[in-house]
């Protein structure tokens, strides 16, 4: 190692310890040691309703289920989070190995109408590149989700914190654990903010098939992102329909204001599952009620199951940012290995056609897990 | 009850019963034959699908229902909790409780 990156911090050490104890427990049995039956079915991590009461001790008893976190008991306190470790390498750049992200949650449980999530999130704990230099230029730390859930049936309930904004269908499930490549779409994070601060009624009509997310952002954001938008206000709804087995349809509306300036944001998502194949995609347009002028991009991701366990995945995207000249096509091709269902090995190389400050051409792949 | 509400409580789709009363559905074990046969028959979804779905839930802080080890166990939970929903095989049905699918 030649030179470092400044800042380490006692936290970001504290971080990796953390990390590696989570990595630990959800080796497998045989390399982690611990007596879980390994013969059980790798979905078999379900919590288990017991007999114990508050007063006895049982009721705080710890039961960590790899991939569905640890349980206290019967009390409703659970935590458990996600991990991802990326190893990439940007064309004409050094290799990186990064401790890109630890998230840990937090849950409360339990009660008949309220439960409480919040996630707090460690990002660039560590990075090591191939020039021998390490450290963690971008650290940050920062309370991803915090809110609580009042739920008064399954027509309505509703959020009240901080919460993923959603706009389509990647930003509510963008860990790296649950989506198939380690990059990702620009159009999934470029045009809005993803984190909203404030009020969400949520709920399901017509069976099911019909659910509504209807949000809103009267203050600042409670920890706004350090780049990109950065909404102080903001208000929206997101409607998904299950038109057939297999087939949602969804909407997206989206006004936000950020720089002092209002903005609007339509978009379309859908999303088929059939046997082994997954296609998803999204579609976003926004437009700046001042001089800003407008955006769009969309994706198209297919994924299919090829082995057991193995996954062939492909993506192409096209995003035009604000302003002439900025526009962008970028394919990834890779795939993905998930040896437990809570775990995955990604590998992917992205290509563009030509260079852009939005996203870089290269080889990237990641290896991620819930705990 | 159809099948498709079923398939809903046990997705944790529909949370709640008609009279608002929410519902507690019980699975048996994820290895177990009358599991693997339940989600076959009810839940129509390949393994995949349901691992991919919970952990997507579970990122938002909802888990797969409670499992039980014995059609006994689930027998016993379902006639203590009103609102208790399980499945086991029609040989072990008594008075205890009440049937609303019997599947072919």
């Amino acid at each position: 190692m030649n030179q470092t990156y400044p800042g380490v911090k006692v936290g970001k050490a504290l971080a990796f310890v953390l990390w590696c104890l989570t990595t630990w427990a959800s080796l497998p049995p045989a390399l982690a040691q611990n007596t879980t039956d390994a013969t059980k079915a790798p979905d078999s991590i379900e919590a288990e309703p017991s007999t114990s009461r508050p007063l006895d001790l049982r009721y705080w008893q710890p039961r960590y289920q790899a991939g569905r976190g640890l349980h206290f008991g019967d009390s409703g306190l659970v935590l458990g989070g996600y991990t991802s470790i990326d190893l990439s390498r940007d064309e004409g750049r050094p290799a990186e190995v990064v401790l890109d992200d630890l998230s840990l949650f937090v849950m409360l449980q339990g009660f008949e109408r309220f439960s409480f999530f919040s996630e707090l999130e460690f990002e660039d704990l560590i990075r090591v590149d191939s020039d021998g230099r390490a450290g963690s230029p971008e650290d940050r730390f920062e309370i991803e989700r915090l809110y609580g859930v009042f739920s008064f049936s399954d027509q309505l309930e509703v959020r009240v914190g901080k919460f993923l904004t959603p706009v389509g269908r990647w930003n509510v499930i963008h860990a790296q654990p649950l989506v198939w490549t380690t990059s990702r779409p620009l159009v999934t994070e470029v045009p809005f903010d993803e984190n909203t601060t404030g009020v969400m009624f949520s709920g399901n009509v017509l069976d099911g098939r019909l659910g509504y997310d209807l949000f809103g952002q009267f203050t600042n954001q409670l920890e706004p992102p350090p780049r990109g938008v950065q909404a102080s206000r903001a208000g929206g709804a997101h409607l998904t329909l299950e038109t057939t087995p297999g087939f949602s349809l969804g909407g997206t509306y989206l006004a936000f204001r950020s720089g002092g300036e209002w903005f609007h944001l339509a978009g379309l998502d859908a999303l088929w599952r059939n046997g082994p194949l997954e296609w998803m995609t999204e579609l976003t347009f926004d437009e700046g009620a001042g001089a800003s002028g407008s955006q769009w991009g969309a994706y198209s991701q297919l994924a299919a199951e090829i082995l057991p366990k193995i996954f062939a995945v492909g993506r192409y995207e096209h995003f035009a940012k604000r302003g002439a000249g900025s526009s962008v096509n970028q394919v990834v091709l890779g795939g993905a290995f998930r040896p437990r269902p809570y775990a995955v090995f990604k590998i992917e190389y992205q290509i563009l056609d030509h260079t852009s400050d939005l996203t870089e051409a290269g080889f990237r792949s990641s290896f991620a897990f819930l705990f | 009850m159809s099948a498709d509400e079923i398939e809903r409580i046990y997705l944790k789709r529909q949370r709640y019963w008609k009279d608002g009363k929410p519902v507690v559905p019980i699975n048996r074990e994820a290895a177990s034959t009358p599991r693997q046969r339940f989600d076959r028959k009810f839940l129509g979804s390949a393994k995949l699908d349901l691992i991919a779905y919970w952990n997507q839930r579970y990122f938002h802080g909802v888990f797969p229902p409670a499992t039980l080890e014995s059609d006994e166990a689930i027998k016993r939970y379902v006639a203590s909790d009103p609102n208790a929903l399980g499945y086991i095989a029609a040989d072990r049905v008594d008075d205890s409780v009440i049937v609303v699918n019997r599947p072919d």
